[in-house]
């Protein structure tokens, strides 16, 4: 079954429209969650609830790219998971090297949220991940979006893992530079 | 900011950035596969040899010793790369591309596409970058005269539109200011054409209260005054107070350029805090589109609209006419958004609906100046 006949049944409300999602995108996102949590439970729990939450969501939203709308949810549901159930120690081993990774960008600590408007600041890195080059997009997406890890990275870019910890640690300084530079304090 | 916090914001990755990263891994994928195929047909015969050798054995021994694979560990998913890789890009975007497909008809002038495509580009092409020797500027913010240090000056994409007001507002220089004492940072942008402050961001986390005495209503009041002593009156008449957002220690208020009634994508924005105070201004269009929108009428947004009646029937779609929104590109072309959906009143419920945004041909094309 294709996304369009998938978000028809979204629309008419027919309960077959989480089956199909289920059968098409349930191996994809339970991948996803997996790089969050690690913990299989979790990870199903997880996985159904990015189900109820598109159910909720569509319609009105009409997702552009079915399979994207879905990795956004699961990736949010599966960290705000870790965070309020406190699971640290349960989790992958990724999201806290990642944080840990990105912790280099952050200069001012005393400050619990954005010093500017996030939706700015998304829009921002958007616009720095729309002139990297290819692969150094690919690889900071796979790591700081899919929370992909290095060996994963590596297998998929065809590269090294010293490469990409180079192009990692490259593009977060230009990163740092960049929204310095558009008047953004992280 | 917590890095947790930049986590959550990466998770607004756009859909266009991840297809990218999508698409670089499937190319990489074909060509290991290639690789692999070619290497599988060099060694054939051995391989072959080898196989009929092994299955031979294969079939005396019952294999009791056999070691465990993950296939022993049930539900294991993509901790295997090759796995995820596969998850990864065997789904493809082709429903979406036929779903837009039975939308759009053939018209070059339609585009599927989102409001934000078409905005404001904030590209720099850089002039000089942060001096090494300290070039230091005295600058009188709001009413307090502060040494400031050059941090770079650049000119925005529009230094290469055919219109004057969009050439002329190019050059910007960006100023950086740290009080060692306090911590207070402040970084702020003026544009050479006018001395014109259009960007300024305090960075004290002093100046973001989580509470303070002052209303959204109030501080209103503060916003309009504000934009209306900065950048006169005749410009503030221009742009309409027509979004209002609270989040958890400042209040943004968005300025919108109307045209002929209709909202366009030349903004500016005004943050003030809990107390009352400025916090934070982005007003980098401020009069850049000026002589663009001079060379429009009413007439070509109506025959725009019309044009979208005529390539969406009534009788197959309706179009959210409360959706209409002008955009002008960095180039200086107009572009009308809307919102479709096939939903026929009383007649058929919808079942999607779409963005798309239509190119307004205007004369603007020979009365460029």
């Amino acid at each position: 079954m294709d996304d369009r006949q998938i978000i028809k049944l979204y629309f008419d409300r027919s309960e077959r429209a989480i089956t199909a999602t289920n059968k098409k995108y349930g191996k994809y996102c339970f991948a996803v969650a997996n790089n969050v949590l690690s913990d299989k439970r979790d990870c199903e729990e997880c996985v159904n609830d990015t189900w109820m939450t598109a159910w909720n969501t569509i319609p009105p939203t009409v997702p552009d790219v079915l399979k994207l709308f879905l990795a956004k949810i699961t990736r949010n549901l599966a960290i705000n998971r870790l965070k309020n159930d406190a699971r640290e120690k349960r989790g992958s081993r990724e999201l806290p090297i990642a944080l840990h990774e990105l912790s280099d960008l952050i200069t001012d600590n005393e400050d619990t949220e954005s010093t500017y408007d996030q939706k700015m600041l998304s829009a921002a890195i958007n616009g720095f991940i729309k002139n990297l080059r290819p692969l150094d997009c690919t690889v900071f997406v796979l790591r700081y979006f899919y929370l992909s890890s290095i060996p994963s990275i590596a297998n998929s870019c065809r590269i090294s893992q010293d490469n990409v910890h180079k192009i990692l640690s490259r593009t977060r300084q230009k990163l740092k530079k960049y929204l310095e530079s558009e008047g953004f304090s992280i | 900011m917590k890095s947790n916090n930049l986590m959550e914001i990466m998770g607004n990755i756009s859909d266009e950035n991840l297809m990218r990263a999508e698409k670089y891994v499937r190319a990489q994928r074909s060509r290991k596969i290639f690789t692999k195929i070619a290497a599988v047909a060099a060694c054939l015969c051995i391989v072959t040899g080898t196989v009929l050798g092994y299955s031979i054995m294969s079939k005396k021994d019952t294999t009791p010793d056999k070691a465990p694979t993950n296939d022993a560990v049930p539900g294991k998913p993509a901790d295997d790369p090759v796995l995820f890789e596969f998850v990864f890009y065997s789904m493809s975007n082709e429903s979406t591309n036929t779903l837009k497909e039975d939308v759009k008809k053939a018209d070059a002038n339609v585009k599927i596409g989102n409001y934000s495509d078409i905005t404001f580009d904030i590209n720099k092409n850089v002039l000089s970058d942060r001096p090494n020797g300290e070039v230091t500027k005295e600058i009188e913010l709001f009413g307090t005269k502060r040494k400031m240090y050059l941090f770079g000056k650049y000119t925005t994409v529009l230094s290469q539109s055919s219109y004057n007001s969009m050439k002329k507002h190019s050059e910007i220089e960006e100023y950086y200011f740290e009080n060692e004492e306090t911590g207070e940072r402040e970084f702020v942008k003026y544009r050479l054409s006018d001395n014109q402050l259009i960007f300024y961001n305090s960075f004290s986390s002093k100046k973001r209260p989580a509470e303070g005495n002052t209303t959204i209503e109030e501080a209103k009041v503060i916003a309009e005054k504000l934009f209306a002593s900065m950048y006169g009156n005749e410009t503030a008449s221009v742009y309409r107070l027509d979004s209002t957002i609270e989040t958890q220690s400042l209040y943004r208020f968005i300025f919108t350029r109307y045209l002929y009634g209709y909202p366009t994508n030349d903004q500016i924005i005004i943050f003030i805090n809990k107390n009352g105070e400025l916090y934070g201004i982005n007003a980098e269009t401020l009069n850049v589109y000026d002589d663009v929108v001079k060379v429009i009428g009413e007439k070509d947004i109506k025959n725009a609209i019309n044009n979208i009646k005529i390539i969406y029937p009534e009788n197959k779609y309706t179009v959210l006419e409360d959706k209409y929104k002008i955009s002008i590109d960095v180039k200086g072309e107009f572009y009308l958004y809307t919102q479709i959906t096939d939903m026929v009143e009383g007649v058929k419920p919808a079942t999607f609906y779409m963005e798309i945004t239509v190119s307004i041909p205007i004369k603007s094309q020979v009365n460029k100046k």
